[in-house]
């Protein structure tokens, strides 16, 4: 017993500095820590962007939820801020973007004569009135096209979700989602050539107009991931920078 | 050459004297036939030199544009590469560790489920470990409106951190006001008439607010956001999820 907890002591002393790498490193990870704890804590979702494992997950409670894999993430200052080495302004954001609520159908009951209800906007549909929760249960499936319809209106809902987009987060970060496959032929190499050039002219714009031009973090990835981060994105949700080097705890 | 006139009547009188031109040793005036067009080889060259001068503005407007775009565009480098703001100093090797515990205290212990609501997900895990993955429905998102009394619902399946509360086998469904306004019935006056015994499948597991996962009787539909905010889950699925997760399973739904 007392052998065990003399090996157990000895390991942990062992282990101990290992985690917390060099005094850089260890400030850095307890920083990163400390915040994860906070925003974890509150049981509320969070983002982190892992530059190095070139990742962005969405978190809640510590738990990864959804990760969401970068094919380039890149980080920019404005060259009429003096460009130079990209600093991060801080390990921790807040989002201060709106985030758009989706469109919804509205379903209108029926009135006496009818059977179904109705769904709006969607033409020709009936309600979810096929829902388990609408029905009684021995009455027969209502038609496919009432979940076709209402799924087909989600499908419209997402397919309205740009897949590029740009989150503005405190203090002092745009962060710019690019949902597109990877520059692989001319065309998408003119495409990102393009969005350089209106992003230039949009900081100048903004550059004249006397607005702050923030730091820039540019994240590749598919256009699905794009659009499903969009939808998982709450009003002031956090955006963590996992410092470089530091793992995940072993926990959970 | 003019002579003095006379007035006298008379008098003979003076002519100017009409220059009488010398015969003329030059060609006949005017170009050659084989330079005829030249007005309009005129016309061509203006034309080209506008068109040039035109080419020129823009290659200049070019390259003014792409020089205010560089101006003011970024200077990127990998966000790996970019530099840390000024932190405090390290702490101990000990701090570390104990902050790593508080966190990993946070993350349920052992088997959770999260719920993917937009890619109608349902998946059994253990810590990063998927232990089954199973296609649901959720939510349709649309929203109820009552014309007589102005109530609205809304059928989302909501997002975060739930527990399962209680877990039924053979689960009884009373019926809420919705699913009679949604009908266009009257609501019953009978508790009795709000009980549905068929609807919610073998299993149920309570997640609070009226929401569950439950069983289907139309199958066919899992993968589509069809229900009221309830997830629904195939037969097998159900049973799986059901044996797997006890009373105070943390439920994610994202």
């Amino acid at each position: 017993m007392r052998r065990a907890a003399f090996t157990a002591a000895v390991l942990t002393a062992l282990a101990l500095p290992a985690v917390a790498g060099g005094d850089g490193d260890g400030a850095a990870r307890a920083a990163f820590l400390q915040r994860e704890f906070d925003a974890a804590k509150g049981q509320k979702f969070y983002l982190v962007l892992d530059p190095a494992a070139r990742a962005l997950e969405l978190r809640v409670i510590g738990v990864t939820l959804k990760r969401f894999p970068l094919e380039r993430a890149l980080i920019g200052v404005s060259r009429l801020r003096g460009g130079g080495t990209p600093q991060w302004p801080a390990l921790g954001f807040t989002l201060s973007s709106e985030v758009d609520e989706p469109d919804r159908p509205v379903i209108t009951p029926p009135t006496a004569g009818q059977e179904l209800a109705s769904v709006e906007p969607s033409s020709g549909a009936a309600s979810a009135a096929e829902d388990d929760a609408s029905g009684d249960g021995s009455a027969a499936p209502q038609p496919a096209s009432l979940a076709e319809s209402l799924s087909s209106f989600r499908e419209r809902t997402y397919a309205g979700i740009p897949p590029v987009y740009r989150l503005h987060f405190e203090p002092d970060l745009d962060v710019v989602i690019r949902g597109e496959p990877p520059a692989q032929d001319f065309r998408s190499r003119v495409r990102r050539l393009w969005f350089q050039f209106e992003e230039g002219w949009t900081g100048f714009r903004h550059w004249m107009s006397g607005q702050p031009i923030s730091t820039r973090v540019t994240l590749f990835m598919t256009p699905d991931d794009a659009r499903r981060l969009y939808l998982a994105l709450d009003p002031s949700i956090p955006l963590l920078v996992e410092p470089l080097g530091a793992g995940r705890p072993s926990g959970g | 050459m003019s002579q003095p006139i006379d007035d006298a009547p008379g008098s003979p009188v003076s002519v100017p004297a009409t220059p009488v031109p010398a015969p003329s040793t030059r060609l006949p005036s005017g170009p050659p036939p084989a330079l005829r067009r030249r007005p309009g080889s005129r016309r061509a060259r203006a034309l080209l030199w506008a068109l040039a001068g035109f080419l020129g503005v823009l290659a200049g407007g070019a390259g003014i544009a792409l020089i205010v775009a560089y101006v003011g565009g970024y200077a990127y480098a990998p966000a790996a590469s970019a530099a840390l703001p000024a932190l405090p100093a390290a702490p101990s090797a000990k701090a570390l560790a104990k902050l790593e515990k508080q966190l990993a205290a946070l993350q349920p212990k052992g088997t959770f489920i999260v719920v993917d609501v937009v890619e109608q997900k349902v998946f059994l895990r253990r810590g990063d470990q998927v232990l089954r993955e199973a296609v649901c429905s959720a939510g349709t998102g649309a929203i109820l409106r009552d014309p007589k009394s102005g109530k609205e619902w809304i059928f989302d399946t909501p997002r975060g951190v739930r527990k399962v509360k209680e877990k039924k086998k053979d689960p009884v469904w009373t019926k809420p006001d919705w699913a009679f306004v949604e009908e266009g019935e009257p609501l019953p006056k009978k508790w009795s008439e709000r009980i549905d015994e068929a609807t919610l499948g073998a299993y149920a597991l309570y997640l609070g607010d009226g929401y569950m996962i439950h069983g289907t009787l139309y199958q066919r539909y899992l993968g589509r956001p069809v229900t009221h905010g309830c997830i629904r889950l195939g037969d097998d699925d159900l049973e799986a999820v059901y044996q797997a997760s006890p009373v105070g399973t943390p439920v994610l739904l994202f």
